[in-house]
């Protein structure tokens, strides 16, 4: 799920109406002394990652003198932070506080609606309390979120002085009103807190729905499918494009392992993976990774996906590095297969156009469900079926058995490669 | 090179070589387009493939983006179509890599 960063974030809060500590962003260590001494020491230094848990992890920093602004600002941008690299730190004023707070809205999709949050025990340690400290309102998406409802909700969280309750449920509503402009699916001000009767919000964490990018181009995201808490790669930015624009079906791609480091240090052959469907997908990555390989990527081409989509998708898939097979499963569905083939075939045709689409890695294609006929007989149209390194199966074939297909032909690549 | 071209929903383009499809005898991609449960856009107008939807309802997604098109073309026509599917992000990608994808070697 595309994340905005804390600076964009605070930027949408101020805009709202909703206080947030003075600050700048910054780019290099001068422009951050320059930002500390306008500010007024002490100061707080946060890195503007994607990922959370900055806190405890180092990522913020308090800095007392300008000798310390340039240290920590040094450290903060000079090095990746935990294997993410930062081009930028929030310099912000330090505020003394009494209490913090947790207030956020998110969408439950049990409830289909989205949800209030709010607790009295806010800040770092959130995550440990227990979820009897969190009090939580579903709103109804029609009728909206009002003053008095953010009311009954802070007052259920109890121990909170009369004066404040209309304060905070303000700041509720008007952080709703945020979390509808933007359409996110997350919205959360941790820790809010109560500094001399202001309430203001020191952090935030806003986390958009991925299908509704296309509405918010002012967002600059560059997002595609749920990456965790990393940032999206270049290929998954490039794959989060082929649904941008074009709703008939998808192609959700994501990569478990970029660069493959992990499948080598697990010892494990890294390779491609596309499928029709989740379960066939997962069902196929369980049963190649006994055998000794590991699928960089997760992909779901299904939806009854346009050829187009399929030839997209297949070039990103094949342009990981260092794949050594790329393995097709469809599950047993309704998606015209032949239109799947197609696109594929193209794809093939063209990256290897030297050899008329024939692959120089082992590839496994299995097509079952609606049209499969159809798309077997296009591989073998297009010459491709015919192919050494290639297999393309039918509906009589399991996962289990398209992997062992798979183990099979690389086996006998892997000789010839080493001859 | 004589092209006739239009733009489809996802971003590309679909270009006929009019040269080769002069030289055409099977048409094929008239057939391919008209099959059941395809997009059923093309004609043949004075002998050579043309829309018969509007330019403006082949992008907004009268196209099915099958590529039967450029595919059976490729096998019983003169390789004439060819459905242009543009991929920036990838491509600007591609361009950094510091390393040589599996496709690209020999």
């Amino acid at each position: 799920m595309p994340r905005l960063y804390e600076y964009q974030g605070k930027e949408l809060f101020k805009k709202a109406g909703i206080e947030i500590p003075q600050g700048q962003l910054v780019k290099d260590e001068e422009t951050a002394k320059k930002a500390a001494q306008e500010l007024g020491l002490p100061v707080y230094l946060k890195i503007q990652i994607l990922s959370g848990g900055r806190g405890k992890r180092g990522g913020i920093l308090r800095a007392e003198t300008p000798e310390a602004v340039q240290v920590f600002s040094e450290k903060l941008l000079s090095h990746p932070f935990d294997g993410e690299a930062a081009s930028s730190l929030l310099i912000e004023k330090e505020i003394d506080y009494e209490k913090e707070y947790y207030m956020a809205l998110t969408a439950d999709p049990s409830l289909r609606q989205p949800v209030a949050l709010f607790s009295t025990w806010g800040g770092m340690e959130v995550e440990d309390q227990s979820p009897e400290t969190f009090f939580k309102y579903p709103i109804p998406i029609l009728r909206g979120f009002s003053d008095y409802q953010a009311m009954d909700l802070i007052r259920m969280a109890g121990g909170i002085s009369s004066p404040l309750i209309p304060e905070l449920a303000r700041i509720f509503v008007k952080l709703y009103s945020v979390y509808r402009s933007v359409d996110a699916r997350l919205i959360e001000i941790n820790p809010l807190v109560l500094s001399k009767r202001r309430v203001v919000a020191l952090d935030a964490r806003i986390e958009i729905d991925d299908d509704a990018i296309f509405r918010h181009p002012e967002l600059h995201l560059e997002s595609a499918e749920e990456s965790g808490s990393r940032a999206s790669t270049e290929l998954e930015i490039a794959a989060g494009q082929i649904d941008a624009h074009d709703h008939r079906g998808t192609a959700h791609f994501i990569q478990v392992d970029p660069d493959g480091s992990y499948a080598r240090s697990l010892g494990k052959v890294p390779v491609g993976l596309n499928a029709v469907g989740t379960g066939a997908a997962l069902t196929t990555m369980d049963e190649l990774v006994p055998l000794g390989y590991f699928p960089l990527n997760f992909c779901d081409s299904s939806g009854n996906p346009t050829s187009a989509k399929l030839y997209r998708v297949t070039k990103v898939i094949l342009s990981q590095p260092h794949i050594e097979g790329f393995i097709f499963v469809s599950c047993v569905s309704s998606q015209q297969l032949d239109n799947t083939a197609r696109g594929m075939i193209k794809a093939l045709l063209e990256v290897y156009s030297k050899t008329e689409g024939k692959p120089n890695i082992p590839m496994v294609f299995v097509f079952r469900g609606a049209y499969d006929e159809e798309a077997l007989e296009l591989f073998k149209k297009h010459g491709i079926a015919d192919s050494r390194w290639v297999k393309v199966l039918g509906r009589d074939v399991s996962e289990k058995e398209a992997a062992e297909a798979f183990h099979q032909l690389h086996q006998v690549w892997e000789k010839e490669k080493w001859r | 090179m004589r092209v006739y071209k239009f733009q489809i929903l996802s971003g590309g383009e679909v270009c006929f070589d009019l040269s080769r499809c002069e030289e055409c005898s099977s048409k094929v991609c008239i057939k391919a387009c008209n099959r059941l449960n395809m997009g059923n856009i093309l004609t043949l107008e004075n002998g050579l493939p043309k829309l018969k939807v509007s330019e403006e309802d082949a992008k907004k997604g009268a196209c099915t983006e099958c590529l039967s098109c450029e595919l059976d073309c490729k096998l019983y026509g003169k390789a004439g179509v060819r459905v242009v599917l543009s991929q920036p992000e990838l491509e600007g990608y591609l361009k950094k890599l510091p390393y040589r994808l599996v496709y690209q070697e020999d």
